[in-house]
């Protein structure tokens, strides 16, 4: 059983390793509205390869922000991309 | 795939309640099935028929109705959280008392139980906001 944990803002340190501490293999985390910041982040970067990570690019071009370089495990999905992410775990969970 | 999508923020406050509209746009290009959209605390104020913002900006009321009426969406305001927010539809003005009315057409007033029964019914529940 997959889940795919939608990040919405910019979570407190506590919150953001809350959410990483139960992701189990086969886990996504989709990063939209004030989320997207987090994809430049340490914690983010730190992810072990089982667990992707997806940046909704219609956030992060709002923010005037492109996928940084070195968040090589990170990929932009468009809101297709997002249903197809929903679809395709057995269940989402919101991290508000 | 049958989706149910929760909305608990409100328009103009919070990026969620455009977020939650565009996912469920995007579901139904994609040719899922909306079994229901739930409105729930803030998330009532998307059904306000009297919100009325500068022409300029995109109206979410007037886009979620637009959505609703296409594809025939079961839209639904969470009863108790519209109520103490000031959105009623003619039955709950009259029951109250009130002067007047205002949930916006294609939208429906009803309990959580709306919301357990399409949660039990679909594939997915997808939450926007907090």
């Amino acid at each position: 059983m997959s889940t795919l944990h939608i990040i919405n803002k910019q979570l407190p340190a506590q919150g953001l390793s809350a959410c990483l501490r139960v992701m189990r293999p086969g886990d996504a985390i989709l990063l939209i509205e004030d989320g997207v910041y987090l994809c430049a982040t340490e914690p983010i970067a730190a992810l072990p390869d089982t667990v992707h990570c997806h940046v909704l690019q219609e956030d992060l071009q709002a923010r005037g922000l492109a996928l940084p370089v070195a968040a090589d495990n990170c990929q932009m999905v468009n809101y297709t991309g997002f249903v197809t992410l929903v679809c395709s775990h057995s269940r989402s969970l919101g991290w508000c | 795939m049958k989706l149910t999508i929760l909305v608990h923020s409100a328009p103009y406050s919070s990026q969620a309640a455009y977020s939650a509209y565009r996912f469920t746009e995007s579901a139904l290009a994609a040719g899922h099935e909306i079994q229901r959209v739930f409105f729930y605390y803030d998330g009532v104020h998307a059904s306000n028929g009297l919100s009325t913002p500068p022409q300029d900006e995109f109206d979410l009321v007037k886009a979620w109705q637009a959505l609703i009426e296409k594809h025939e969406l079961d839209a639904i305001s969470c009863v108790s959280s519209a109520l103490k927010r000031g959105i009623m539809d003619a039955r709950e003005a009259h029951r109250y008392e009130k002067a007047a009315a205002n949930l916006a057409e294609g939208f429906v007033l009803s309990g959580l139980g709306q919301l357990v029964d399409a949660s039990l019914s679909c594939d997915r529940v997808v939450s926007f906001g907090a």
